[in-house]
């Protein structure tokens, strides 16, 4: 399922962490690595593009570990005025399966202003999309990463809502339970209204029981629960209470205004979730 | 999954944006006339505080990204910086001034009011004077453009600026009967100028005194203007609402000003990019040098046009007015210049030998992206 992953790295100090973690990649069955940073180019910026060779070189110092661990590394320096749309250009470029680009938690002064690569990613990707926590200093990270996902694998929650758009969540989480410590599953029930797929608890549970006995075939064991609120929020809350290495969503199907006036679920979660988040279209 | 955009909406749009702040500016104008007035009191001299603020939200960040160290680099395309240094020094300040005497003494003579021609030649004459800053890295970007040239030729000619504008700027509107406010302009100079550039310098050299190589340097600088990028784009809009706000009567009675004022615009435009591009064919300069040298040249720095067009003759000035109008106009002009290098690349030799930039856009799908393996 996950062979080629291509890993979009904005270099900030703090995100040095979250490379280290990218070996544990390999037993997701990732083989091939594609080392990304995209310069951004527009108003004022794009002096960077003149640092080209220097870029490449840090990417490939970056990869010599990554080498070393087994992966096949490509490491590309690409420019773009807008880092989301290349990223996901490279990934089609590079046939990867997977992409890998840091998330940090924003506050709406940087929302309105900046936009969120991130976000941008999560809204326009088809490719499921792995979302590494980054915290605000390289000792946080570092310490973030300790204490959750340095084995990205050992406690996974999968939050489904039973829809379409979220039976690629449930075969990736099935499909990651062959190597897993613990998948648990949640369904957050939400107040009914004409924007979300709400089932009643009955058939939630049911529904529940029924992919709790899929990850089961895997050989493992997962607990499974039916909570309400806020799906973003429950979900974060909840896999912050398990201490959960990794969470796996799948990408609502909203209209692009809902998307815009409210957000998508996964796009809220990856803002607050303290720890990876593996988004599934 | 969507095609990579090359180019992002700030900068796509810019001319939208600019024009939607002259409407809210003429509508706010004509609202509340009273609060425009309060503003254009906020002054000492000939410097408004408020449009002194909103000009160094502009200028700063542009100076901070200016690497001077570049210009250890300048030798290694002579050719290019030459037609660089002739066109935007030696040609494209006098075609402007020129074609700025054609228009308004002689052709439009009869269309606007001859009171205000002087005016708006001054502000042609602002706008030919400065070469592009805070755009270039997206009009050498588009065209695969040797970006170390481009980096050394914006560090060059923000060099010569400190000492050329002024001059350059008070022969011209001494020889077209524009009385000079000598002391104005230096202060102007000054003002938005030297006092951003020495603040860009020590801002750069702060952020990347920890860096262990220029592309550390360089992300340090990258992300400290994506967070003031913002200031920047306010300070830019604003000052257009602002302008406006004064000028909302001018152009409401003469709604054809604007298109006026734009044509001299867009002659030089595309002549400058005639010369500058013809010199580089002619002496067989590689195209991912003369396409950003036509471009850069092509280009203004208007953001130094507005703010001394309104430190010199006001903000309700005929001469601020034709500098906001060539923001109006630069992006749909650099965009087909662009796209008339990409159609006509084969007419240069290919590379230059150093050049290390081998980064495409997306944009192009005949050029490919260098991934190093």
């Amino acid at each position: 399922m996950f062979n080629t992953a291509l890993i979009g790295l904005d270099l900030a100090p703090a995100e040095q962490p979250i490379i280290d973690c990218l070996p544990e990649l390999q037993r997701w069955g990732v083989q091939r690595v594609i080392l990304t940073h995209v310069i951004q180019v527009g108003y004022m910026q794009g002096a960077a593009l003149a640092h080209e060779q220097d870029y490449v070189d840090w990417l490939e110092k970056l990869a010599k570990p990554l080498r070393v661990a087994g992966f096949d590394v490509v490491v590309s320096i690409r420019a773009s005025g807008v880092p989301a749309d290349e990223i996901l250009a490279a990934a089609t470029e590079h046939s990867a399966d997977l992409i890998v680009i840091g998330s940090r938690g924003h506050n709406l002064i940087s929302k309105l202003f900046l936009g969120s690569v991130a976000r941008n990613v999560i809204h326009n990707t088809t490719l499921p999309l792995l979302l590494e926590w980054v915290e605000p200093t390289a000792f946080g990270t570092r310490q973030k990463c300790a204490a959750v996902c340095t084995n990205t694998l050992r406690h996974v929650l999968l939050a489904t809502d039973f829809s379409a758009s979220a039976a690629g969540a449930e075969a990736a989480a099935i499909h990651l339970a062959t190597k897993a410590g613990q998948v648990d599953c949640v369904y957050i029930m939400e107040a009914a209204d004409s924007t979300t797929t709400s089932i009643s608890a009955s058939h939630a549970e049911a529904a529940l029981n029924a992919l709790a006995q899929r990850i089961e075939a895997a050989g493992i064991h997962g607990n499974h629960l039916v909570l309400q609120g806020k799906a973003s929020s429950e979900i974060a809350r909840y896999a912050s209470s398990l201490n959960a290495s990794l969470i796996v969503v799948g990408k609502r199907g909203q209209n692009p205004l809902a998307s815009l006036l409210i957000g998508s679920t996964a796009a809220n979660l990856c803002e607050i979730a303290g720890r990876p988040v593996l988004m599934v279209p | 999954m969507s095609t990579a955009s090359p180019i992002g909406i700030f900068e796509r749009y810019l001319s939208v944006w600019v024009a939607l702040c002259i409407a809210a500016g003429i509508g706010l104008g004509s609202l509340m006339p009273g609060v425009f007035q309060t503003l254009a009191r906020l002054q000492y001299g000939s410097v408004n505080f408020i449009v002194a603020i909103l000009i160094w939200f502009m200028v700063y960040p542009m100076m901070v990204s200016v690497d001077f160290s570049s210009l250890r680099r300048i030798h290694e395309r002579p050719k290019g910086l030459i037609i660089t240094l002739v066109v935007n020094w030696l040609i494209k300040p006098f075609t402007m001034a020129g074609l700025g005497v054609l228009f308004f003494h002689y052709f439009f003579i009869d269309l606007i009011d001859p009171a205000n021609a002087s005016q708006y030649i001054a502000g042609l004459i602002l706008l030919g004077a400065a070469p592009c800053t805070a755009m270039v890295f997206v009009w050498s970007q588009l065209t695969q453009g040797d970006a170390t040239y481009t980096l050394a030729q914006v560090a060059l000619n923000d060099v010569i600026m400190i000492f050329a504008f002024a001059p350059i700027v008070a022969l011209l509107l001494g020889v077209t009967d524009i009385e000079v406010p000598w002391a104005t302009l230096i202060l102007s100079v000054g003002l938005y100028v030297l006092i951003p550039l020495i603040a860009g310098i020590i801002t750069r050299l702060q952020l990347s005194r920890d860096a262990d190589n220029p592309a550390q340097a360089d992300l340090a600088v990258s992300r400290f203007n994506a967070r003031i990028k913002p200031l920047s784009i306010l300070g830019l809009l604003a000052t257009v609402v602002l302008l406006f706000g004064f000028q909302g009567g001018i152009i409401l009675d003469q709604p054809l000003l604007i298109a006026l004022i734009a044509v001299p615009l867009l002659i030089q435009s595309y002549g400058i990019f005639a010369i500058a591009y013809g010199a580089a064919k002619l002496w067989k300069v590689p195209f991912n040098v003369a396409a950003p040298c036509a471009l850069i040249g092509t280009s203004n720095f208007f953001e130094l046009a507005v703010a001394v067009a309104i430190g010199l003759f006001g903000l309700n000035s005929g001469a601020a007015l034709v500098t906001v109008v060539g923001v109006l106009v630069e992006v749909p002009v650099m965009l087909s210049l662009v796209a008339f290098a990409n159609r006509t690349r084969s007419w240069f030799p290919a590379t230059s030998g150093s050049g290390p930039t081998h980064i495409r856009p997306s944009m192009s799908p005949n050029v490919k992206e260098k991934s190093h393996v």
